[in-house]
């Protein structure tokens, strides 16, 4: 964690991150990082922090405005330096004081109330508008858009989904650009031209012009016609949107994500050169988004045995006074038999203490493969999510009822880059009726890249180590398949992520249930004594507790 | 042996609170209609400090009892000792709350075994008795007597959750950090210290409150900034009192002291003192 990333997130009001900008470039924020010029002296540097994370808290950098700022880097700083002052005035009673009276506003500077009327009199008043401080940095809304990409949605591009941006990174190149121009556009200029011939007027109609067209003498009026520069980049990355093609069935996006909280990079193992690829996976955490759809929960009935069984697993010895029998004297006992032998009653005869395995020690957390595959009906017609997902719930509300730490996620993939994490429950998260309806909310799709989403869960069950013991329960219908992922190379990978979850103490097994064939590679990776796969719900509860106890034995020994 | 605090509330000195919604209304109604109170918020949001002033205001004494795990229904009703080779009797603060027609503060209820819910229950419905078996005996309770139960939902695991039949017997009332106006006023009135600070202390334990996933399990509570301005009033500076009485008190993790550091700096810088 970066030494300002609280003063960050203190001010954004969300998780923030910060890394340092090693080339002279003014700081910025995609939404998830704070990007700060490391040439700044260290106070100039907690002020572009506390203004950066302050244009979040204003909603300064919603999708809608900076859209409009798209290629107009005259109209951003304005629209920037508006931003500025209007949120350290809105927030003036959550600011540091000394902050406050370091940058007064400039006495002629017109505020509006919100972003929207910033931009409008950003782009009618641009003129007096000062320049942006150096600790005020920049507005990248390139950096902003493609990283809403992810958390956004929308379509994502062949070019997105293998990890390249190259869309992004040639608009960048328009953002970044000192004059107010779009140098896609000014390839298509005639020097000698207006913009008014024949050819220029068709390729603007195409591409869409660079520059807001407001025709009234604007520095940034290049006369190339009325359609704003948006439309054009909206252009290219929609064109690049419809060549994409998913790999595998052509799984269907939700058309609408709920915002990302977090983004982390994984390596992946790559057996055939024998060493790690940094960074190669991105996982997104994401809540689930859409409307709870019909959903079929089985196995009712054998909630209570499931408790019954789950009751010994994980559990520690804890002490236990006015026993009737045991290793120690319990002093208040014996003290409280006196005085009531001594007072004619007769006394309780229970002045032991002793130890026993009832004191609950056990994180469980539990990963849904919500795959495409999932989708199937078995031989029976049964549905394997609705099966599987009743499992997850019905488990992890076992387990809370038994007093033990437990979260739940579901997880499906598109290629490396896009690995996507669906927080059913948190560790941090109270159970209730919120559980049950984001249960319902899973819709299967995509892949499973299970390398990736076990070191993720690794993360996320290591990172807090609430208990002694530590369970990753994988829920899947069949070994990982996804975009560059398959066979040996999945199956070495998924190993090495179950290897450093092990080499944690964290125990791993794996449940299949209602398909109808045993997985050899998962037999293999998980080995046999944590793996199970059962045809029928009911035949989970008494065959788990042997083979979870089993894990959680075995990840002891290692860990 | 169990030892239970009691704290009869001192009338003379006179306690203030500042109210942040309807507390004091919602309270009075249920002490006069003989309703038990279950106040729920995070730590140091005020709950005990609301529970003494209406005492006051209501001229009610008030017995607090700090629940912890080892506090049994015995511990709550009284118990027979050994004094001097004999055994006497000696009532425990639920029933003298009870003879004395008092308030009795459970803190923190869901630390107590879940027996001492036996005594609690008769108390807090239509019977309005207490049983003491001991002595076979059932104390009819007077009008004046009334239980008030306190936690934290969200600090407890769910084994420590309140059980649905004591929760049915309460009237709720939700407890949160006040708003930045009253959280400075309360630390100017607590300490007497300059307002300018207090509203940078403000200012800082609200940046600390809207921290998201950040590692720590409590958030700085008022009762944590009250502690910080006393300090600042004992002649040590600000940024050093925040650092000792909110950083250092609210995570023992080096990174995360090092991350509200930064923001004490921020917001408390040396050259205040």
């Amino acid at each position: 964690m970066h030494r300002l990333a609280f003063v960050a997130s203190g001010i954004a009001g969300q998780a923030l991150d910060i890394q340092e900008l090693h080339q002279d470039d003014a700081s910025y924020t995609d939404g998830h990082y704070l990007y700060i010029n490391s040439s700044l002296t260290p106070v100039q540097q907690v002020d572009a922090v506390l203004f950066q994370s302050l244009l979040l808290r204003a909603g300064s950098l919603e999708k809608q405005r900076t859209r409009a700022l798209l290629g107009q880097p005259g109209l951003t700083r304005s629209y920037l330096v508006l931003e500025i002052y209007r949120a350290m005035d809105m927030y003036q009673a959550e600011l540091p004081s000394q902050l406050i009276s370091r940058y007064p506003k400039p006495d002629s500077l017109e505020l509006a109330s919100n972003p929207a009327g910033s931009l409008v009199l950003a782009t009618k008043n641009r003129r007096n508008i000062p320049k942006p401080l150096v600790e005020f940095g920049r507005i990248r809304p390139l950096k902003i858009r493609s990283y809403e990409g992810f958390a956004k949605g929308g379509r994502f591009s062949q070019a997105e989904l293998s990890g390249n941006f190259s869309i992004a990174e040639l608009a960048e190149h328009d953002e970044d650009a000192e004059t107010e121009t779009s140098s896609i556009l000014a390839m298509f200029k005639n020097p000698l031209s207006d913009g008014n011939n024949a050819l220029s007027r068709t390729l603007n109609k195409i591409l869409g012009s660079g520059t807001s067209g407001s025709g009234e003498g604007d520095d940034d009026d290049e006369g190339y016609g009325s359609v704003p520069m948006e439309r054009g980049a909206q252009t290219l990355l929609s064109n690049q949107s419809n060549a994409q093609i998913m790999p595998g069935d052509h799984a269907p996006l939700p058309s609408v994500f709920e915002p990302s909280t977090a983004e982390f990079q994984y390596p992946e193992w790559d057996e055939n050169r024998q060493h790690y690829k940094p960074d190669f996976t991105l996982i997104t955490e994401l809540d689930p988004w859409e409307e709870p759809a019909e959903f079929k929960r089985y196995g009712a009935g054998y909630a209570r045995q499931l408790q019954h069984q789950m009751s010994t697993v994980g559990v520690e010895y804890q002490r236990h006074s006015h026993q009737p029998a045991g290793e120690d004297f319990d002093l208040d006992a014996i003290v409280n038999y006196a005085i009531t032998l001594n007072s004619g009653n007769s006394p309780d005869e229970s002045i032991y203490r002793m130890s026993r395995k009832s004191r609950r020690d056990l994180s469980t957390l539990m990963l849904l493969d919500i795959s495409g595959s999932t989708k199937d009906f078995n031989d029976s017609g049964v549905s394997i999510h609705e099966q599987q997902a009743s499992f997850v719930e019905a488990l992890a509300t076992a387990l809370y009822k038994l007093g033990d730490q437990v979260a739940m996620y579901g997880f499906h993939s598109w290629g490396s880059r896009m690995v996507r994490f669906m927080r059913i429950k948190a560790f941090t998260e109270r159970g209730g009726s919120q559980i049950s309806r984001r249960i319902k909310q899973l819709r299967p799709s995509g892949y499973s890249r299970l390398g990736a989403a076990i070191r993720h869960a690794t993360y996320l069950i290591s990172q807090k180590r609430l208990t002694h013991h530590l369970l990753l329960l994988f829920v899947t219908d069949g070994f990982a398949y996804d975009d560059g992922y398959e066979d040996h190379y999945a199956e070495a990978d998924t190993v090495k992520a179950l290897e450093e979850a092990r080499n944690l103490g964290i125990a791993c097994a794996c449940v299949s249930i209602g398909t109808d064939k045993s997985d050899q590679a998962l037999t293999r990776t998980f080995g046999n004594a944590a793996y199970i796969r059962c045809e029928t719900l009911h035949e989970l509860p008494r065959r788990l507790r042997k083979h979870l106890q089993s894990a959680l034995n075995s990840a002891a020994k290692t860990g | 042996m169990t030892q239970v605090s009691i704290d009869l509330m001192p009338s003379t000195s006179p306690v203030s609170y500042f109210p942040t919604a309807d507390e004091i209304e919602i309270f009075s109604a249920a002490a006069q209609q003989k309703l038990a109170v279950m106040l729920k918020g995070p730590t140091g949001c005020g709950k005990t400090r609301f529970i003494e002033y209406m005492a006051q205001q209501l001229g009610r004494p008030l017995i607090t009892i700090p629940c912890h795990e080892d506090l049994t229904a015995a511990d709550l009703v009284g118990r027979y000792l050994l004094k001097g080779g004999e055994t006497v009797w000696e009532d425990g603060p639920m029933t003298r709350a009870v003879k004395l027609g008092a308030i009795c503060y459970l803190d923190e209820v869901v630390e107590a075994r879940s027996d001492t819910t036996v005594v609690i229950h008769p108390l807090t419905d239509h019977r309005r008795e207490l049983h003491i078996d001991r002595l076979n005996q059932t104390l009819n309770v007077p009008d004046d007597f009334m239980v008030v139960v306190s936690y934290n939902p969200g600090y407890q695991s769910v084994l420590k959750d309140l059980k649905e039949s004591t929760r049915q017997r309460m009237v709720g009332i939700d407890f949160d950090y006040p708003g930045a106006e009253v959280e400075t006023n309360i630390l100017v009135c607590e300490t007497g210290l300059n307002e300018s600070v207090c509203l940078d202390l403000v200012k800082l334990a609200g940046a600390i409150r809207r921290l998201d996933s950040s590692g720590l399990s409590e958030a700085a509570s008022t009762r944590t900034i009250v502690a910080t301005a006393r300090l600042i009033n004992g002649g040590v500076s600000p940024r050093r009192a925040a650092i000792a009485c909110i950083a250092s008190a609210l995570s023992d993790d080096l990174e995360i002291i090092a991350g509200l550091s930064e923001m004490i700096d921020n917001y408390l810088p040396e050259s205040l003192r």
